[in-house]
């Protein structure tokens, strides 16, 4: 091939690549009768551009990735000469499905992949013998067992491809199930578990992943997997910290570890998938494994009856003597549960069973195993079945439908509204605004994305505003699989716009969990009315804030200002004016902070006595308590209180660690800073404060991964020369550290690292310049002057920032304390001095 | 000695403008300070098998540029050259590697440096490069935009930047240009 032809192909091949299949189809036909080889090579170019992530994952695996990935290159490879794989179908706790054609058998069948995570523990061979104990099972409710095998460094299992569809599936699409049909579903898989326990076999993963209902037909799936796995593991699957089993399906003696399990423990499972059945959710749910074990434990069964009305006594007698604690008071076997369930639903049941009310000593034991085995034990269910629930949600920045960028602004102000109101629900992790933010304009796929970020769901979301009405349509979607939950389009007056995007906020928030809590409604009350000019006002204030430029902060504080001005009851202005005086006095320093600290008070002070619920107001006025006021029990009265009203507020946990820092309470500091980074992944200040508050509590590993997110997301930016800064000053490299920090611009800093590395003229010459401006780093110069010997000067210094109330003078105590960075211990010298010591009276540092 | 940074920065934004001979001068200092940082960190971190080629393009960026001083196209056109330099070296080693491996092969390499290509990925980047010689052939701009993306961790911006088109061609182009490499990786190249 020479490169016109190539030249030729390619543009041919971006035309088609554009078009619809039919569309493809014609061109492709009409291309075939003039020049056939240019119609194959394009045919062959949509074939891998339609594969390419797949076919090039060998390369991103050589380059790209780090260890620990499974390209399905690999997969493919070793299974080449048995099985074609085509596509991946799902995952589940335990393994990774993928359709496949069967090349001897010209079948089409589904061929589960063990995760590598636990692949890499248990033996091969052992759970090789122990899965074909499983292929004895012959009956038409069981999936059968085709094959089994090793490939690589892959153990994997063949099952047919059953075209239907999973309960898991029919659930999320119906919510609950009528009666009939969940009887009949039931009484499928009693029958399949059944003939399985008559043969010795317990299935132990019992639930609606594994449920397959195919035209009336129902199959359960991955018979015996899970005893395989456990009897392969063994007690190393134990010691590793994984466990199997589905944490809201299992039974609880399942969950307490037990390795002997009858036939009892399956029912139990089934019943869980029955009620869910007909209420729609399985009966206990909780944020992790320990807590659904611990309510399986502690907690009676919520009435089915509650949630569906239509449910007869009978029917929920005969679910709660399956879902009985101790495996003696449920039914003896699947057969006595399913016939007493069809009885009871076609109105024939005896009246309630007699023995199911005993209380039982069984939730002491239980729950007394879930805490002995606590921390890590569920290592395989965190992972997560296919359809967990959605903890943690991302809102992808809104497209401004207005083609104008001049309305971005407005755009921006709607998206970051709703992700406080969704952060505030309190039941979710929302990923903050600053890491949502590089999502604008990407051309990443959804999946890339929340894998990026961790998250379950993703909202998309765009506005369109037309004089003054705003349009907004927004959708959820989930991923793995990816699906859409909930789409809606809202148009209301601009008027009523806070209560759009509450409304917004709420729908999403239904849509995920069902609804608010109760409390959250009636802390809420009615939304508010806002002013349209007062609302662009502060609207235009944030979006010149959030640009993180002086300029922008200028400007931000003209907005905001003017928003207050236009109403005066705004309470989210007020709040974020007090964040734009907060920067300006601290991080920017263009105002000094006597100008800006105290006018950021009284904003934030209005701003909490027009709203005494608002979390940004007191994480402001905790900052301001912490840094200016050297108020430290009302610092933290205050950030505490702003995590109360919004555990989702990353700035508070980002400032609250801060504050903890300054407290050298370090290990208190480091929850919050790696909460600070779950909330704000793609933030690097999040990724620096985890860094330093990683050395802080002796946590190198810890801090270096920080250190490799930081330089992955902002290579070349002021912070990350900063932590670059403190990472060399930690190995003791001074030189280095202080060329770090002047490519920082923290020339003090730069001035500190050379007088450490024993290089005075050049701290001298950092520290020249300084002398002029007009609000100094007060605090880095009196340090860099106590690492020369210029005690006089030192003091002076320290004693100036003492009065400008310099932002850094929180972090005195911190600078003689902390052990991995000398940089502030020349001031303990200067410690008896009676002038510092007087200082150090005043701003009376708890012990 | 005069810092290296302030030595780099100057070469590049000369490059930047135009200046060839500033190119000459900067690619062995890359190539130095690449090997210097990869052995660094093979050392440093035993656990650690294989190089993330982007990260230490980006960490070698950080120590030899000023980032203050320069703009994104002269970042672009660092981080490209960069991209060659990190291929070059990657496959030497990967060569080597195999040859060795096969027996036949009598270089010496320090320990370290046989690890910057994990065994299991050799021949995947060999493969590579010789593709990527194939299609320098066809079109020189598509060979560089894949080499930008798994030698040097360029973002489209970046590399729109480097070779002087727009985000949209780079886009298109690089569309193609992996549908081509996957066929040839897959065996079945376009004729």
């Amino acid at each position: 091939m020479d490169p016109r032809r190539w030249e030729e192909i390619q543009a041919a091949f971006e035309e088609l690549a554009e078009l619809e299949a039919a569309d493809r189809r014609s061109r492709l036909a009409v291309i075939g009768t003039t020049d056939p080889a240019l119609r194959a090579a394009i045919e062959s170019l949509l074939v891998a551009d339609a594969e390419a992530d797949d076919l090039l994952a060998s390369i991103d695996a050589a380059l790209l990735s780090p260890a620990g990935t499974q390209p399905v290159q690999y997969l493919k490879d070793a299974l080449a000469d048995r099985y074609r794989i085509e596509r991946e179908l799902g995952r589940g706790g335990m393994a990774t499905v993928y359709l496949a054609e069967d090349l001897r058998h010209e079948r089409m069948v589904a061929v589960k992949v063990l995760r590598p995570e636990l692949a890499a523990v248990i033996g091969a061979e052992r759970f090789l013998r122990e899965i074909k104990l499983t292929a004895r099972l012959n009956h038409p409710h069981i999936l059968p067992l085709f094959d089994s095998g090793e490939a690589g460094r892959f153990l994997y299992y063949v099952m047919p491809h059953v075209d239907g569809e999973t309960l898991r599936d029919r659930l999320n699409r119906d919510g609950q199930l009528g009666l009939e049909d969940a009887v009949q579903i039931t009484r499928g898989v009693a029958d399949a578990l059944s003939h399985a326990h008559g043969m010795g076999v317990i299935h132990r993963d019992i639930k609606p992943e594994n449920i397959m209902v195919s035209g009336g037909h129902v199959v359960v799936a991955d018979f015996g997997i899970a005893r395989a796995v456990a009897e392969a593991g063994g007690d190393r699957l134990t010691e590793t910290g994984l466990a199997v089993g589905t944490p809201a399906y299992m039974s609880p003696e399942q969950g307490a570890g037990e390795s002997q399990v009858d036939g009892r423990s399956d029912l139990y499972s089934l019943g869980c998938v029955l009620y869910e059945m007909l209420a729609g959710d399985p009966p206990f749910a909780g944020s992790s494994a320990q807590a659904i074990l611990a309510r399986k434990a502690v907690d009676p069964v919520p009435s089915l009856r509650v949630v569906r009305r239509g449910v007869s006594e009978a029917v929920q007698q005969v679910l709660l003597r399956a879902l009985e604690r101790a495996p003696g008071d449920r039914f003896a076997t699947v057969q006595q549960f399913a016939q007493a369930l069809e009885a009871a639903a076609s109105g024939t049941a005896q009246a309630a069973d007699e023995r199911h009310h005993l209380p039982t000593r069984w939730p002491v034991a239980v729950a007394a195993a879930v805490v002995i085995l606590g921390g890590g034990w569920w290592g395989i269910n965190a992972l997560g079945p296919a359809d967990v629930r959605i903890e943690r949600l991302a809102v992808l920045p809104f497209d401004n439908l207005m083609q104008d960028d001049a309305q971005d602004y407005f755009v921006d102000g709607m998206h970051d509204a709703v992700i406080t109101e969704l952060a505030q629900t309190g039941a979710l992790t929302v990923i903050s605004r600053s890491s949502v933010l590089r999502y604008r304009d990407t051309n990443q796929s959804i999946p890339t994305i929340a894998g990026e970020l961790g998250v379950e769901a993703v909202v998309e979301g765009s506005v369109l505003r037309v004089g003054d009405t705003v349009r907004i349509q927004a959708q959820l979607i989930g991923v793995n699989p990816e699906r859409h939950l909930w789409a809606e389009t809202y148009d209301e007056p601009l008027r009523d716009v806070l209560q759009l995007q509450s409304q917004v906020a709420r729908a999403i928030a239904a849509a995920i969990q069902g609804g608010l809590a109760p409390e959250e409604e009636a802390r809420r009350g009615e939304p508010r009315v806002v002013n349209p000019e007062a609302y662009g006002a502060y609207l235009k204030g944030q979006y010149h804030q959030s640009q993180f430029t002086h300029e922008g902060l200028r400007r931000a504080t003209a907005y905001l200002e003017e928003a207050v001005a236009i109403d005066s009851t705004y309470a989210p202005a007020y709040a974020e004016l007090a964040a734009a005086y907060t920067l300006r006095g601290g991080w920017f320093g263009d105002l000094t902070p006597i100008e800006a600290f105290p006018r950021a008070q009284t904003a934030a002070e209005n701003a909490l006595r027009l709203d005494s619920s608002l979390a940004s107001g007191y994480v402001q006025l905790g900052f301001i308590r912490n840094t200016f006021n050297w108020d430290w029990p009302g610092a933290e009265t205050a950030f505490r209180r702003a995590l109360a009203l919004d555990p989702n507020d990353d700035a508070a946990h980002g400032l609250y660690a801060n504050f903890l820092r300054m407290m050298t309470r370090f290990d208190e500091a480091l929850v919050h800073a790696k909460k600070f980074v779950e909330l704000a992944p793609v933030t690097p200040m999040a990724w620096l404060m985890l860094y330093v508050t990683s050395l802080d509590a002796n946590h190198p590993d810890e801090a270096t991964r920080a250190l490799e997110q930081l330089m992955e997301l902002e290579p070349d930016g002021r912070l990350a020369q900063t932590v670059l800064g403190w990472k060399r000053v930690a190995e003791g490299d001074f030189e280095g550290a202080a060329e770090a920090y002047e490519a920082a611009a923290f020339p003090a800093r730069a001035a500190g690292a050379f007088a450490l590395a024993g290089m005075e003229d050049a701290a001298r010459a950092a520290l020249q310049p300084l002398y002029e401006v007009p609000t100094p780093p007060s605090v880095q110069i009196a340090i860099a002057h106590a690492t020369l010997g210029d005690t006089t000067e030192a003091i002076r210094w320290l004693e100036r920032a003492y009065r400008e109330r310099n932002a850094d003078m929180a972090f005195l105590d911190y600078l003689l304390e902390v052990d991995w960075s000398p940089e502030g211990h020349a001031l303990r010298d200067l410690r008896s001095d009676p002038r510092v010591e007087a200082i150090f009276r005043t701003m009376d540092f708890p012990d | 000695m005069p810092s290296l940074r302030s030595q780099v920065t100057p070469l590049l934004k000369r490059w930047s403008a135009g200046d060839e001979r500033a190119r000459d001068q900067l690619v062995p200092l890359v190539y130095d300070q690449l090997r210097e940082l990869a052995h660094r960190r093979l050392r440093g971190a035993p656990g650690e098998h294989t190089l993330n080629t982007t990260a230490l393009v980006h960490e070698m960026y950080l120590r030899l540029v000023d980032a203050s001083q320069v703009d994104l196209p002269d970042r672009a056109h660092f981080l490209a050259l960069a991209s060659q330099v990190m291929r070059n070296l990657l496959v030497d080693r990967a060569r080597a590697r195999a040859a060795a491996k096969r027996g036949g092969g009598t270089t010496a390499l320090e320990l370290d440096e046989r690890l910057w290509v994990a065994d299991e990925h050799l021949d995947t980047v060999t493969e590579l490069d010789e593709a990527l010689t194939r299609l320098e052939a066809l079109n020189p701009r598509q060979s560089q935009l894949i080499a930008h993306r798994y030698f040097g961790g360029l973002s489209l911006k970046e590399s729109a930047a480097a070779l002087g088109v727009s985000l949209a061609t780079v886009k298109r182009e690089l569309r193609s240009a992996r549908a081509w490499l996957a066929l040839e990786l897959r065996g079945e190249p376009l004729r």
